[in-house]
């Protein structure tokens, strides 16, 4: 008999910390509110017989955001047999109002008393005893980093199989809960402040200063990204050197064996190279990869959505935006997926129209191609089409907040300000390890398909095998009939035509078919602005087709994802054009620097004019923001 | 008087909170009830959102719901 045991407890107590020590495999961790968005299972890594789930972060069992949701929905639909309840040692009091609700489930639960190794060293104490005297449970303190009694915590489970003696007698009505906390919290714990608390409250005193806080974000952002372009740009090039040094061996190899020419071109040219070229970005991806890693278990990321909420409210979002946005840098899937913490509907909805613009691994490593073919290797053209991301989210997003269903109404914002705390190496590489076992499933999938798919419609046509006459091939006559569409933008030719649609299937792929159906790229493009009219395009249409799928998901009705599909291939299209025209006007060097001059320029001004407009008071209550008209409202209540 | 108004790192006690049901809801599961102590510690560099100290943790709320929290000084 499987036995199933829940982990529940609030965000950020270290749940998933402690189901990846059990289970061993690598979910995502982080020190922000709302990491694990699905429920997830594994087996206990001892024991087979022990199924563990791993759940969203709740504050409470009652319905009010997504994620309370989808915890009622699973307890109710598939109750487990075992709850462990993940309780934060160093905020108790909150943490135990969770406890104090699951008493009323009537299932079978042990508390997990996590950071013991924390309150030990700052020589708090915890009085496991009364603490179990009072909910009526088994009581173990663990520490989930460093693996302390987590062993015990299971046997403690699977030992607990009845609920006689869990009944509580306390009214669950949310005040009387607090009171009850409240009177007892004072028997299980003495009341002091860690070190790391008192660290965080002078950190915080520069991270979230009024005149630190910007200049650190930007300072901290410019560095993950310049670190993961250059360093990663370097080692990635060596790779790209060794793979293709060893498909020029393996060619030579086959050649002499015989082989016939349609064979070696598509293992070599096909598989071989098409790996190479993915296979160089993997470590750009996993150094950026490791940053935001970095920057979520550490707690700063929550700080970034606090700084910067008012600033991205001007334009529709909420702060609690931000963690998708960044998060997307990485990958748009698990961006898109994490913006399931955000309250309020519009600014959701509009979070998800957004983040797709963001440029993720996948896109940088077609922007570090693109720079080191077209532009000498210049980091500032990858750079710049953070800026171009950022300056579109800004200016589209404040286009569509002027449409009805993106109106938002009202300020709902909570977020927890976590603790810093110092990331842990282990979760830190747990990440790395799944993001390459990712990347490798998926260059080893689609990356293949597309390639070897590709290499196919190149070499057949519809007169059969073309050896080597491309103008009869499949590919060709596709690219032909769409490359119209990108007359305007400055890449209206069958090869770029072809590029983009593959980059459908993965945007990596774009940079491959390139390498694989060109012999001279110059020949694409006309200047070097049809080139980063190419690259504003690639980044801001419709993403991959995985992140497609998260969109719908989460977008639930398909007329939102029709929306979002031709709201972003428009926004694509109108960009792309933009810079070709600048281009054809100013047809010079210069004017690339100029153009990511204007962007920036647009980006602040629109900034500013949308919070000047939004901190517009009420002439007549002076406290609502309704842009200096008297509203409404307030009209009623202050002439009666 | 109004959460907003109070000064910075002195301690309060909720009287009453007159937020739209939802988000009053959401605060009190997260131990901002009436009659807890609370204590504003700073605001963003934009002036908005502000983070409280209720029951040992920090949270960050936007202005619009401060002002909706009546408090007195401790």
């Amino acid at each position: 008999m499987t036995k199933k045991i829940a982990l529940i407890g609030n965000p950020n107590c270290g749940k998933t910390t402690l189901f990846n020590n059990l289970t061993g495999t690598y979910q995502k961790t982080g020190n922000w509110t709302g990491v694990t968005t699905q429920v997830k299972s594994a087996k206990y890594v001892k024991d087979n017989d022990i199924d563990i789930y791993d759940l969203p972060g709740v504050y409470s069992l009652e319905a009010n955001s997504l994620d309370e949701q989808s915890v009622i929905d699973y307890i109710r639909k598939t109750p487990p047999d075992v709850i462990i309840n993940v309780v934060d040692g160093t905020n108790l009091e909150r943490n135990l109002f969770l406890t104090a609700q699951l008493c009323k489930l009537k299932i079978p639960f042990v508390i997990a008393v996590n950071y013991i190794d924390e309150l030990e060293d700052n020589g708090i104490k915890l009085d496991e005893y009364a603490l179990s005297k009072l909910f009526n449970v088994s009581v173990v303190s663990i520490s989930a980093l460093k693996k302390i009694r987590t062993d015990k915590l299971i046997n403690k489970a699977i030992s607990v199989d009845t609920i006689s003696d869990q009944t509580c007698d306390f009214n669950i009505e949310t005040r009387a809960i607090y009171n009850f906390i409240e009177k007892n919290i004072d028997k299980i714990i003495t009341k002091k402040l860690t070190r790391n608390e008192k660290f965080t409250q002078k950190a915080d005193n520069i991270l979230l200063s009024k005149v630190f806080a910007i200049p650190v974000f930007v300072i901290v952002m410019l560095w993950v990204y310049f670190i993961s372009i250059k360093f990663g740009g370097v080692v990635g090039q060596g790779v790209n050197h060794i793979i293709l040094n060893l498909t020029k061996t393996i060619e030579g190899f086959l050649f002499k064996q015989n082989v016939p020419n349609i064979l070696i071109g598509l293992t070599c040219d096909a598989i071989l190279k098409g790996m190479a070229t993915v296979f160089s970005f993997l470590p750009q991806i996993l150094i950026l990869f490791m940053f935001l890693t970095i920057l979520e278990e550490s707690g700063y990321a929550s700080r970034i959505a606090f700084i910067l909420d008012k600033v991205f409210r001007a334009v529709g979002l909420s702060g609690k935006s931000v963690i998708p946005l960044i998060v997307s840098c990485g990958c748009t899937v698990t961006g898109l997926s994490s913006s399931r913490t955000i309250e309020n509907l519009s600014e959701r909805r509009m979070t998800i129209f957004l983040t797709p613009f963001m440029p993720c691994g996948a896109k940088l490593a077609v922007f570090a191609w693109f720079a080191s073919v077209f532009f000498d290797g210049s980091a500032l053209v990858a750079t710049s089409m953070y800026f171009l991301a950022l300056t579109c989210t800004a200016v589209f997003g404040a286009i569509l907040k002027n449409f009805k269903p993106f109106k938002q109404n009202n300020g709902e914002l909570l977020i927890e300000i976590p603790t810093l705390r110092a990331p842990s190496f282990h979760d830190v590489l747990s990440v790395l390890k799944e993001k390459v076992k990712d990347f490798v499933t998926k260059a080893g999938m689609i990356v293949f398909l597309v390639s070897v798919g590709l290499w196919f419609l190149q070499n057949i046509g519809p007169s059969g095998y073309v050896n080597g006459n491309q103008k009869e091939s499949f590919l060709f006559v596709i690219g032909d009939m769409l490359k119209f569409i990108f007359y305007p933008l400055g890449f209206g030719n069958w090869q770029a035509s072809v590029a983009i649609i593959s980059g459908t299937f993965a945007k990596e792929a774009v940079v491959e078919t390139l390498c694989l159906i060109c012999e001279d790229y110059s020949s694409i493009f006309y200047n070097q602005f049809s080139v980063y009219a190419f690259m504003a395009f690639v980044l801001l249409s419709p993403p991959c087709v995985a992140s497609l799928a998260t969109a719908k998901r989460e977008l639930v009705k398909p007329k939102w994802f029709l929306g979002m599909l031709i709201f972003q291939f428009l926004s694509a299209y109108l960009v792309a054009f933009t810079i070709n025209a600048i281009g054809f006007f100013i047809e010079c060097n210069f004017g690339l620097i100029l153009s990511v001059f204007i962007g920036i320029i647009t980006l602040i001004l629109a900034i500013t004019f949308a919070i000047k407009l939004k901190s517009k008071r009420c002439k007549l209550c002076k406290v609502c923001h309704s842009g200096g008209k008297e509203c409404q409202n307030h009209k009623k209540r202050y002439t009666t | 008087m109004k959460l907003s108004d109070a000064t910075i790192n002195k301690e309060c006690k909720v009287l009453k909170i007159d937020c739209k049901k939802n988000i009053k809801n959401r605060l009190e599961k997260m131990g901002l009830t009436v009659g807890v102590k609370i204590k504003v510690l700073r605001s963003a560099p934009f002036g908005d959102p502000i983070i409280v100290k209720v029951r040992g943790f920090n949270l960050a709320l936007r202005r619009s719901v401060l002002q909706e929290i009546t408090v007195i000084y401790d």
